[in-house]
């Protein structure tokens, strides 16, 4: 399953040399001998974070961890009074308290061997503040002052705690107060986040094993340290890598099931995002849950896919029988049966089995389960391998949706264009329409017209024609009417030429009249007056 | 299981069709709304005929199937009921992209999830199927019933805060169809699937069911399902 560092380099050689760097940081953090590589892993990878710390914080976190040594006394001195308190070896869980550091790195297989056998519930609490180096007391102190102040998450907050019936079904539920005030603490803590359904789950059992403060200390360890907050973020892009992880897994693991899976349109996100978003306690008992939890807290979060993996592995025979609708059925509320204890398989003839059992004896195989689960041991490279594939895939796709984002802006220029030529078009095609009427009408109106331009022309030459046979005419004979006239007026003519001729007459006799005056008169002065 | 049991909604069947097979059309169809509106319990009441006072918020998404028999078609309803909270929008995309039918469902006592399904519907518009089938769907009606009949008291105020002219309004203006139901008093809840059923375009449905070619209704494939996809809901 491991591969050689060199070649996980070489596929990383082109990236950033950070990139290399932090898988050589990645690679120091286990030893490639141990039998579970996640184990110490996360624990080296939390100190190297601690040391990045400031020195207050640094200060404050390392005093919590003595104050959580001391408490381990308390108990083991109240507790070694109780019969129950036999079985818990105390003296081994006292040196891994102690030193929890040196217990992981020099007695891997020991400390992987008493965790998966699950963690006494009496110290369980404490391991696991060990183990995340979680309690911090200053901001313990500033979680008593977040718990007084107001969330607008509140009421889904409230909403839900009353429909989640992992809650409402379990011990907790004298609980609820200090539930609800961790979960709305951080919902102000970390405002990004909020509040997400699935939070409740994952404080359940916190709130369970720890007093409250020191519950809310862990969520946020929890939360920042082990990545959880990315599961819960608006993208979930935790989610979404975990289930990238969990697919190549399987398809390493089983290709055929794998294969079978997608034939049939099935996708991890639809069965695992639940199991994934709350660590298996959206279908299943707490006492499931918390030995699921004893891992998670020890191996980080990336661990719930070696029970993912080795649940889905186990059903391969049943799974690779089954088609879409049965395979969503099936994965939804059957994996577990194969853990279902021996003495209620024969009682029970329903399949379907009760989630609020209680019994002094558990309903499923714990032990069974958990040692299948850490059969698996999950590489911490592979899974940066994953990651950075992940991570490479998910740069293509936003530069895809860029694409598209631009594409669509183009297409949006483009469409209004259109609509513009469209308008353009419009008018300009209303125009032709009007044209192409004119033109009819017209077409309509020219066969008259040339009829009537023939009609008319006919006429021309008719009246040419009278006009010729008029000029003809009047050569031979002038008109009546005119030689009338000619007539009138040559009587006219004639009688004024009587009347000129007897004035003449006239006029000569009265000259003669005036010759026989003058020489009638003495001396001719006629002009001496 | 109860996926066999088949309601009708047809009562008269003539006896043609009792002696032919009736055709069996799939469809895809996904509950869409704000968290805790009554996505879940809408289906179980269809689907089981039951109602649970303290319905779990769903986590990811449910898968779900029912018959029934509508105007002499059996249609087997492949339901995917999604989380409502905003936070799990990036995986909703993945479940209406190739769904024929969508039921988005606000609280008509929550007038947020009424903002919330106008989103829906513009999402549905732009990103899921040309001729996805919609309904708009008021739920918890039974808590308004009392006061709307007679009994109310003037000066209480109303529990309602989302109109039935303001659904109806929405629906009309986009074409969708509209119910008010209670998945408590069982009220309008089988109507809205039939209505669904005789409003799906019926060749399309065979064709997708061809197309497919294996006998569950799927969600296709598209290789980069893992990406979260940016939202187009949250401003
Ligand atoms: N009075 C009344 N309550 C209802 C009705 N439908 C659902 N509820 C209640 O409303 C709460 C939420 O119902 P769910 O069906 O879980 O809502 P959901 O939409 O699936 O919610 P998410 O899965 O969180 O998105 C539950 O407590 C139901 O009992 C209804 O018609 N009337
Ligand atoms: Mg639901």
């Amino acid at each position: 399953m491991a591969e050689p560092i060199d070649s996980i380099l070489r596929v990383n050689l082109n990236t950033k040399p950070d990139a290399i760097n932090n898988l050589k940081t990645l690679s120091s953090t286990y030893n490639k001998d141990s039998g579970n590589f996640l184990l110490q892993s996360k624990y080296n990878q939390l100190i190297l974070n601690f040391t990045q710390k400031n020195p207050t914080t640094k200060q404050s976190l390392s005093s919590g961890t003595e104050t959580i040594k001391k408490t381990f006394q308390t108990i083991k001195n109240t507790a070694g009074s109780y019969e129950f308190a036999n079985e818990i070896d105390w003296e081994i869980w006292e040196a891994i308290v102690e030193n929890y550091e040196n217990f992981v790195n020099e007695n891997t297989n020991t400390l992987n061997e008493l965790i998966s056998k699950g963690i006494p519930k009496e110290i369980r609490g404490i391991i696991w503040q060990v183990a995340a180096y979680s309690k911090d007391l200053n901001l313990e102190d500033f979680y008593l002052q977040l718990k007084n102040e107001t969330s607008i998450h509140e009421k889904a907050i409230k909403r839900d705690l009353t429909r989640t019936s992992f809650f409402t079904n379990i011990d907790a539920v004298n609980k609820s107060d200090e539930l609800f005030n961790i979960i709305k603490a951080y919902s102000l803590y970390d405002p990004d986040v909020g509040y997400t359904q699935g939070m409740i789950f994952i404080g359940v059992p916190l709130i369970m094993n720890c007093n409250e403060s020191e519950s809310f200390c862990l969520l946020v360890t929890l939360m920042k340290d082990y990545n959880l907050r990315h599961l819960f973020c608006p993208e979930m892009q935790g989610l979404h890598l975990l289930l990238y992880e969990f697919d190549r897994l399987l398809e390493s693991y089983s290709p055929i099931l794998y294969n079978h899976l997608t034939k049939q349109g099935i996708k991890s996100s639809m069965y695992a995002s639940q199991w994934f978003l709350t660590f298996f306690a959206y279908k299943f008992p707490l006492d499931i849950v918390l030995r699921i939890y004893d891992i998670i807290i020890t191996e980080g979060m990336e661990s719930i896919l070696k029970f993912a993996i080795n649940l889905i592995l186990k059903n391969e025979s049943n799974l690779l029988n089954l088609s879409f609708d049965k395979l969503l059925e099936f994965l939804k509320d059957n994996l577990f049966n194969i853990y279902i204890s021996d003495e209620f398989i024969n009682t029970e003839n329903n399949k379907r089995f009760s989630f609020t059992k209680k019994s002094s004896n558990s309903y499923y195989k714990l032990d069974q389960l958990v040692q299948d689960s850490l059969d698996i041991n999950v590489d911490p490279l592979d899974l940066q391998k994953f990651q950075n594939e992940f991570n490479h895939i998910l740069e293509k796709e936003e530069k895809k949706g860029e694409e598209i984002t631009n594409l669509q802006v183009e297409n949006g220029a483009l469409r209004k264009e259109i609509k513009q030529y469209e308008f353009k078009f419009n008018s300009i095609n209303a125009d032709h329409l009007d044209t192409v009427q004119t033109m009819v009408d017209l077409k309509i109106t020219l066969p008259d017209l040339l009829n009537e331009n023939s009609e008319l022309k006919e006429l021309i030459e008719i009246r040419n024609q009278e006009i010729e046979e008029l000029e003809a005419k009047i050569g031979k004979d002038i008109p009546t009417t005119i030689e009338d006239q000619i007539k009138e007026l040559l009587d006219i003519n004639a009688k004024e030429v009587e009347k000129s001729a007897n004035l003449e007459e006239e006029l000569q006799n009265l000259l003669i009249e005036e010759e026989n005056l003058k020489k009638q008169l003495p001396n001719h002065t006629w002009f001496k007056w | 299981m109860s996926s066999q049991q088949q309601q009708s909604s047809s009562t008269s069947t003539n006896n043609n069709s009792l002696q032919q097979p009736i055709p069996t059309i799939s469809v895809k169809l996904v509950l869409l709304g704000e968290a805790a509106v009554g996505k879940s319990s809408l289906v179980l009441r269809f689907v089981s005929n039951d109602f649970q006072e303290n319905k779990e918020p769903t986590i990811g998404a449910a898968f779900l199937t029912q018959k029934c028999t509508i105007n002499n078609q059996i249609i087997k309803y492949e339901i995917w009921d999604t989380a409502g909270q905003e936070r799990f929008a990036s995986l909703a995309p993945m479940y209406y992209r190739n769904a024929q039918a969508a039921i988005i469902v606000y609280d008509i006592t929550k007038p947020a999830s009424f903002i919330k399904a106008r989103h829906w519907v513009k999402e549905l518009h732009e990103q899921a199927n040309k001729n996805i089938t919609i309904a708009l769907v008021g739920n918890k009606y039974d808590l308004v019933e009392d006061e709307e009949e007679g009994g109310a008291n003037e000066n209480e105020e109303s529990l309602r805060k989302v109109s039935y002219e303001e659904g109806l309004n929405l629906a009309n203006e986009e074409g969708l169809l509209f119910f008010e139901t209670s998945a408590k008093t069982n009220h309008n809840i089988t109507e809205v699937f039939v209505a669904i059923g005789e409003k799906i375009p019926k060749d399309k449905s065979n064709e997708s069911n061809i197309n497919n070619g294996n006998e569950g209704g799927r969600i296709d494939l598209l290789n980069n399902e893992h990406i979260p996809q940016k939202s187009n809901t949250c401003c």
